[in-house]
């Protein structure tokens, strides 16, 4: 019986009348311009959240493909070429460097290292370059080694340095023992030294072309060169006078003069010839500072 | 999170469709922010003669209104008139079946639904059930729940209307795009701004006059006890004028606008008014006292169709705010003092309310889509409240729920 009145009820309100027909004859040109205008900017809207979207979706997808592109980077350790045309090598390059060998290629300072690796008195000039991706490039010009020199360190221990042609003084790295043994050693060389190491030493011009033209004139003899007495020796040209002295396994001190050496090697090399020739016995000091003519002394 | 509602009150009524939109924050406040205006020619004494005409009007009315409030409408509240409009009382009665004769929801529930539930002729439809109160053994109750009685009475005043006639008004705002919220009832609407609370308490009458027809409303004890529409309205006065002074309705309306008085007074017998007003071709002078001795006797005329209607409703006791007299026509000048003398009740002219500060709205044609929009916060701030409590009984439900 409710039901029925409740039924009854819901045809007889107004509110049960369909609604919402728009294509009826009460439709105007107002009302079309009107919906048509609302499809207008709901299209717009449309078109404006779906070109939103779309930019929010391409950034990052792009910004994931960059992300992908820098992981091998990232992760790949640097492929070092390297090259020199002394004893150092890539495994010392690696023991000396390890911070740049295990770094980002896009984080190597080239100038900085290029700055390091010639800090290493070893080292006369380097050249360093990056290859992306991944190679770093490096070529050392490296210094040789003329005399060896024997000093303290602040603790007291003892320790032995190299003496270059230029006057560098550096801890050699990587020479072979043979080479190391037959380098003469100094005595009688003042080094100073900074908080960057040991200052080089200007002036060994004449020490270096003693040793030069000694080894190419008279190889026997300068086998048996073992130290190189400087403590006369001054690089000052004005200065007389400036003597090398050379400690030799069976002489006990041949005396140079610094200007004229090769005079005073041909020289040198005549008085050993003469006195081998003749079986003088062995010298015990042979001093060719004094020109033309030359002091002998015997036991 | 504040939600807004943007909701248009559009009244389509015989002379102009007048629509105002209005800006509802969380169904508690709201904020007139455009309005929009057209002549309407396609409607006769409130009913549609020609939709095509009237959706003209309407949809143009709309749109000027969305332009100035620069928001599309989302909901429609419309107002009602015409003579198609039927109003009756009806109650509905149950006897108290509890143990303990306590009246609870459901004796009120079959109570109401025996109130609502009379059938109308075929083509009708309600529009409106206003509750005029309970009565509990014949003894009126705001709330009869919980209280003790053997029979429980119910009365409603009811209004219906043409079916075909709702509809086609109905097709109008569908045909902008729109539906239909609400409709309200022109008397209502208009009776709803123009009281005030103390009024309606005591008893007032409102009176609309429109150009087509005139909707009145009877409010005693704070509910509306009657409701009816009158098919007489400004319109009838300008044909009396028209026919009576042999002139056109379109001169006869501006006649009638800029002279016509309610009130015969001894000087009109010498005054004379002029048709049109500028002394061009066609113009001419005719009597003060036949214009308003043609608006006199159609004005009281209505106001004599009222009292006939109302009865014994229409009392100075039963009325001690008198009526209340507003729409187009109540600005006839000394329209108050003919219907004080007819009604023999105190008559004023309707006031707008103190919330309404533009002075463009505050002329009495404003006062029915006023009224749709001062129903529509009712209604918003209803649906608020329920939504809340839904909400409250929601979340009340799932904790219980937890619990079996």
């Amino acid at each position: 019986m409710m039901r029925s009145r409740k039924q009854q009820q819901a045809t007889t309100s107004w509110r049960h009348l369909q609604q919402g027909n728009k294509r009826s004859k009460a439709t105007t040109k107002v009302a079309r311009q009107r919906r048509l205008v609302f499809l207008f900017r709901t299209s717009i809207a449309l078109l404006l959240l779906v070109a939103i979207v779309t930019g929010v979706m391409a950034i990052r997808y792009f910004a994931g493909e960059i992300r992908k592109d820098s992981v091998p980077a990232t992760t790949t350790t640097i492929n070092i070429d390297f090259s020199s045309d002394g004893v150092l090598t890539r495994h010392w390059f690696s023991g000396s460097f390890p911070d740049i060998v295990k770094s980002d290629i896009r984080d190597v300072n080239v100038q900085d290292l290029t700055g390091r690796l010639e800090n290493k008195g070893q080292v006369s000039r380097a050249q360093v370059a990056i290859q992306l991706p991944s190679v770093l490039k490096i070529h050392l010009e490296e210094r040789q080694p003329m005399l060896r020199m024997r000093l303290r360190d602040s603790s007291g221990s003892p320790m032995t340095l190299l003496v270059a042609r230029d006057g560098h003084i550096y801890q050699g790295s990587n020479y072979p023992r043979d080479t190391l043994s037959h380098l003469p050693g100094v005595t009688g060389l003042r080094v100073k030294q900074d908080s960057n190491g040991y200052l080089p030493i200007s002036g060994l011009q004449p020490v270096a072309a003693l040793l030069e033209i000694a080894r190419d004139k008279l190889p026997a003899a300068y086998a048996h060169w073992r130290i190189i007495d400087l403590t006369d020796w001054n690089p000052d040209v004005d200065y007389r006078p400036s003597l090398l002295k050379v400690v030799s396994t069976h002489i006990d001190e041949i005396t140079f003069s610094t200007s004229g050496i090769e005079e005073q090697i041909t020289q040198l090399g005549g008085i050993l010839e003469r006195v081998d020739r003749y079986q003088m016995g062995q010298p015990k000091s042979i001093d060719l500072s004094y020109g033309d003519e030359a002091v002998i002394r015997w036991d | 999170m504040s939600r807004s509602k943007i909701i248009g009150a559009v009244e389509i009524g015989t002379s102009k469709v007048v629509v105002l939109v209005a800006e509802f924050s969380d169904g508690r406040s709201m904020n007139i922010i455009g309005s929009g205006q057209s002549t309407n020619s396609g409607m006769k004494k409130g009913e549609i003669v020609d939709i095509r005409a009237v959706s003209d009007c309407a949809h143009a009315a709309m749109n000027a209104a969305e332009k100035d409030a620069g928001e599309r409408i989302e909901q429609v509240y419309l107002s009602m008139s015409g003579s198609h409009l039927y109003g009756f009382r009806n109650s509905g009665a149950t006897a108290i079946t509890g143990s303990e004769s306590i009246v609870t929801r459901n004796d009120v529930s079959r109570a109401v639904d025996n109130a609502k539930g009379k059938a109308l002729e075929t083509g009708n439809v309600y529009i409106h059930h206003i509750r005029s109160g309970f009565l509990l053994d014949g003894k009126l109750v705001e709330n009869p729940v919980g209280r003790e009685g053997s029979h429980l009475e119910v009365q409603y005043w009811h209004v219906t209307a043409d079916e075909q006639k709702v509809k086609d008004q109905i097709m109008v705002i569908n045909g902008f795009g729109l539906e239909v919220n609400d409709i309200v009832i022109s008397s209502l609407a208009s009776g709803s701004v123009v009281a005030s609370e103390a009024e309606k308490r005591q008893g007032v009458l409102v009176v609309d006059i429109g150009k087509g027809v005139t909707d009145f409303v009877l409010y005693k004890k704070k509910r509306v006890v009657q409701t009816g529409v009158i098919p007489v309205g400004g319109d009838h006065v300008t044909n009396d004028l028209s026919l009576g002074l042999r002139v056109k309705s379109k001169l006869a309306e501006s006649l009638k606008k800029r002279s016509a008085r309610a009130i015969i007074e001894k000087e009109d017998r010498v005054k004379k008014v002029q048709l049109v007003g500028d002394l061009s071709i066609g113009d001419g002078f005719h009597s003060q006292l036949t214009v308003n001795k043609i608006t006199h006797a159609r004005l009281e005329e209505l106001f004599i169709i009222l009292k006939n209607r109302l009865g014994s409703s229409l009392t100075r006791q039963n009325l001690p705010c008198g009526v209340i007299l507003t729409g187009g026509v109540s600005r006839t000048p000394l329209i108050a003092d003919l219907a004080e003398v007819t009604l023999d009740v105190p008559v004023s002219i309707a006031e707008s309310p103190e919330w309404v500060r533009h002075s463009e709205l505050q002329e009495p044609e404003y006062a029915t889509v006023l009224g749709l929009l001062y129903n529509a916060l009712h209604d918003q701030r209803d649906s608020a409240h329920a939504s809340q409590q839904h909400g409250r009984k929601n979340w009340l439900s799932k904790v219980t729920g937890i619990f079996g």
